[in-house]
């Protein structure tokens, strides 16, 4: 079993994690994490701004050169998008994003953490750790596992991560180097002493049995995941049948939606969607998987063909290598496409590495599916089909449609729309697409950046690690159940 | 199915000249230059009959842009060419060209391959035109005509109708008049056709003890070597036993006898690789070289899918795989799926049966072929690398959120 974890920690568990010692593990997790409750959290954020400094020379090492191979060869992703997801970490851990993130997601602010808060006369908040959290990450990308482990740590809670097959060696270093910060005696040593020993990272190979009982049996308080069916739903399953009855943080599958008007600033559309199409291999949640242009047809393969550009000079950056199953997989659903009367727009040599189907007003998708049913979003990886809009309206049942079409199987939700328009259509537009249930309506340059004050998924991911305490400290509320 | 009238396509000019194609001998004794050409001709021919009898074939030509009558074999095929995935439950059903003669059969591959069967439909016109051009391709590749003799198909006979190796094997030796024993049973219940067979022992003997010959052995590559393994792993007194009981082992498949492989590993996961199988099998099935002496038996294999209407046949040792002259045969690069040049190479193997009067016969198997340059007529010979494989969990890859394998390599 391979695990890190603080000092005090390791000294209890031993030489293993097992399902005895992480017992004793998260006793003493239990114990620390309700010690710690009065204090202020600031020390813990410039604990985690700091590892993120130090997260950044590791990068700017040669140290680093062997990890990002690692990853590369486990996720697919080339070199250059590895380190792009590497460097993301620095910017997660930076102090002044968490805090923003944190007085935006908790009633009452960072402040809440730490003292009680009037919230209105006579009543008050006040947000302590739920904890002990156990993140289980999955995926590619080291972000998702390494933003609900950071919330859970800024926010008090002992934490327990799991990381991914692919990402482990990253998740392993950047939390194991929370030790290397208590080493000297600094002003914040002691906090980061507190934090590496309410951290412990472990992989257990398939068919071990510590993660079951993590979700099954052990006394925890949430349980954090961000997955996809089936994956989803036995996790779901699993932790219901904890007697402790720990909270669910589930955050599902979802995919990214491209809207384009003909009078937007085209050259940046262009691009902007060329990157979300590179970027991550469109396996975001939030990276564009289907695109309408609002537009004739003649304009949105004018479109396609200048994205087509784009991409090409981005798969110079980034390259991609198909397995030829995928590719076999591509190559036929490309002839299907264009037979089904879509225009395809194909890198010059016919190569697998990109391709842009433009539709008029209906997608072909949905049939080359039907005729090839495992053409699915994993078997698409820097696809498009780009469909031609008359009217917004259009646009908005497009939107609304995704989820339940076979082509996007798997997919909760748009969780973003990224849109390209001017000013006065950019409002006008948005306004109405908040129908369509996606969480995030973005300009299209930024589908895959986030805002510290932006919720996950429709709500905060902090508010996921706390329990929110309520005082009321005389009778009379304005209204009761 | 289409849903215009009925109609005898067996009377129309095309389906006529394919007839009588299928059944000419003298195609083999063509030029790899000739038959070339006759294909790029039946390729236009083709297109303008599916143009004529379906409006699916019709909108399909109109949107690639490609007129039948001008239609390229080289340039035009490769935008028309799907993975055989695209065949796969009830699909046929919407290829088919618009009233489609009645009262064929639906052939399905085996289902090794955990998903959802190949299907295809072959009509009348279609079973004839594969009876006679497999058989000719077979003599050809045999080297000499089939009269004689008696053959046993480690199948059940009710595959007959299911299966498309089994089926063409049984229509063609029952046309030359040669007994065709089926060495499996199939019993009843769920699952797989291939995982409910076994043996049927008094049939197998009855083959064994034959005095008939040339013997033919139709069998699975994992058919032979059970039948290896189960002979090397008998006592000497079983063996004598056995001997005299069933004639075997090992089997005399006498005068130009021969041994037919066709298929998968059929879920048996340590069948050797074809060389080694046949040496294994060198010592169990002998065969009389026609001057009174036992030689190990000539091994044919039988490279045919469910979706492909003739097969590609080759001889161990003497050739590899030969397609028959009226299936258009090419390799593409496997990443851009750009046809390669004729000559010494390798890549996904395509097809076009030009004989297909039912639906356009054009697929990518999923296999990886290496070709290179024959003096037979074909002008080029095909053999057989490996099959394309997604590699294990690609479909649980996501950036954010992906499965978790542990859970899903369980099935938990």
């Amino acid at each position: 079993m391979e695990f890190w974890a603080g000092p005090q920690i390791r000294a209890l568990v031993g030489k293993d994690l097992t399902i005895d010692s992480v017992q004793r593990a998260l006793a003493f997790g239990r114990e620390d994490q309700e010690k710690s409750v009065d204090e202020d959290a600031g020390p813990r954020l410039l604990v985690l701004d700091d590892l993120g400094r130090r997260w950044r020379q590791f990068l700017d090492s040669s140290q680093s050169e062997a990890l990002i191979e690692k990853l590369s060869s486990q996720t697919g992703y080339c070199d250059r998008m590895v380190r792009l997801d590497l460097e993301f970490v620095s910017t997660l851990l930076n102090a002044q994003m968490i805090r923003q993130a944190l007085n935006n997601s908790l009633p009452g602010g960072l402040e809440s953490l730490g003292s009680f808060l009037k919230a209105g006369n006579e009543e008050l908040y006040r947000c302590r750790p739920a904890g002990p959290v156990l993140t289980i990450g999955s995926g590619n990308s080291v972000l998702p596992v390494l933003i609900s482990a950071t919330t859970a740590l800024a926010t008090g809670n002992f934490t327990i991560v799991r990381p991914s097959a692919s990402n482990r060696e990253a998740v392993f270093q950047v939390l194991s180097m929370l030790e290397k910060i208590g080493d000297k005696e600094t002003p914040l040593a002691a906090a980061a002493r507190r934090m590496s020993n309410s951290c412990v990272v472990f992989y257990e190979q398939a068919g071990g049995s510590l993660l079951r009982f993590l979700m099954e049996e052990a006394s925890i308080g949430v349980v954090n995941f961000w997955g996809a069916d089936p994956a989803l739903s036995e996790v779901s399953k699993m932790v219901s049948s904890n007697v402790n009855h720990p909270h669910l943080s589930l955050l599902g599958p979802l995919a990214g939606y491209a809207v384009v008007d003909k009078d937007a600033e085209l050259e940046e559309a262009a691009t902007s969607l060329a990157e979300g199409i590179t970027y991550y291999d469109q396996q975001l949640c939030s990276s564009p998987t289907e695109a309408c242009f609002i537009g004739d047809l003649n304009q949105a393969k004018h479109f396609a063909e200048n994205v087509g550009k784009k991409l090409e000079q981005m798969t110079k950056q980034f390259p991609i290598v198909k397995a030829e199953y995928e590719v076999h997989l591509l190559q036929s659903a490309r002839n299907l496409l264009k037979a089904k009367g879509s225009e395809l727009i194909v890198p010059s040599d016919g190569g697998p590495e990109w391709t842009l189907a433009v539709s008029e007003k209906e997608s072909n998708l949905d049939a080359t599916v039907k005729d090839i049913p495992e053409f699915l979003l994993h078997a698409r990886r820097r696809f498009l089909e780009i469909i031609t809009a008359k009217n917004q309206g259009d646009v908005l049942e497009k939107i609304r449609a995704l989820p339940d079409r076979e082509p996007f199987r798997g997919v909760l939700r748009v969780q973003t729309v990224g849109l390209a328009a001017t000013r006065e259509r950019f409002e006008a537009l948005s306004s109405l697409l908040y129908r369509s249930k996606a969480y995030r309506i973005v300009p299209l340059k930024d589908m895959h950046i986030r805002s510290p004050l932006e919720p996950f998924d429709g709500r905060h991911l902090a508010r996921d690690f706390v329990d929110i305490i309520y005082i009321r400290q005389q009778t009379g509320a304005p209204s009761a159940l | 199915m289409g849903e215009g009238a009925l109609v005898n396509h067996s009377n129309d000019p095309y389906v006529q000249k394919i007839l009588d194609l299928a059944g000419d001998k003298s195609l083999f004794e063509k030029s790899p230059d000739q038959l070339l050409s006759l294909r790029k001709s039946l390729f236009r021919d083709l297109l303008s009959f599916l143009s004529t009898h379906s409006s699916h074939y019709r909108t399909t030509f109109e949107k690639l842009r490609i007129d039948p009558k001008s239609a390229d074999l080289q340039e035009d095929l490769p935008k028309l060419v799907l993975t055989a995935d695209t065949l796969r439950g009830a699909a046929w059903k919407s290829l088919v060209i618009d009233g489609m003669e009645q009262g064929g059969l639906v052939f399905s591959s085996s289902g090794t391959t955990q998903k959802e069967p190949v299907q295809v439909y072959r009509s009348p016109t279609d079973l004839e035109v594969m009876t006679r051009a497999n058989t000719n391709l077979f003599e050809f590749v045999y080297g000499d005509v089939l009269k004689d003799g008696v053959a046993l198909f480690m199948a059940a006979p009710e595959l007959k109708t299911r299966l498309n190796f089994v089926a063409f094997v049984d229509m063609c030796l029952n046309r030359k008049g040669i007994e065709l024993i089926y060495g499996m049973k199939l019993l009843e219940g769920e699952g797989a056709p291939w995982s409910r067979l076994v043996q049927d022992r008094s049939k197998i003997v009855k083959f064994f003890k034959s005095r008939k010959e040339p013997k033919l052995f139709f069998t699975a590559p994992a058919g032979v070597f059970l039948v290896c393994k189960n002979f090397q792993e008998m006592s000497p007194a079983k063996r004598l036993v056995t001997r005299l009981v069933a004639g075997a082992p090992p089997v005399f498949l006498g005068k130009q006898g021969v041994v037919v492989t066709g298929g998968g590993s059929k879920g048996i996961v340590d069948v050797p690789e074809y060389g080694a199988l046949v040496k294994m099998a060198s010592k169990h099935f002998l065969a009389n070289d026609g001057e009174g002496m036992n030689v190990p038996a000539p091994f044919i294999d039988v490279y045919g899918c469910t979706e492909t209407l003739t097969a590609v046949l080759s001889r161990f040792e003497a050739h590899s795989g030969i397609p028959h002259p009226l299936q258009h045969i090419f390799l593409v690069d496997p990443r851009t799926y750009k046809p390669l040049e004729e000559g010494d190479g390798e890549g996904v193997l395509g097809f076009l049966d030009l004989h297909n009067t039912s639906f356009l016969g054009a697929f990518y198997p999923g296999d990886i072929f290496r070709s290179h340059t024959s003096n037979l007529c074909y002008g080029q010979e095909f053999s057989f690398v490996r099959r394309l494989q997604a590699s294990e969990g690609w479909s649980l890859q996501r950036a954010c959120g992906g499965a978790l394998e542990e859970l899903m390599s369980r099935g938990t």
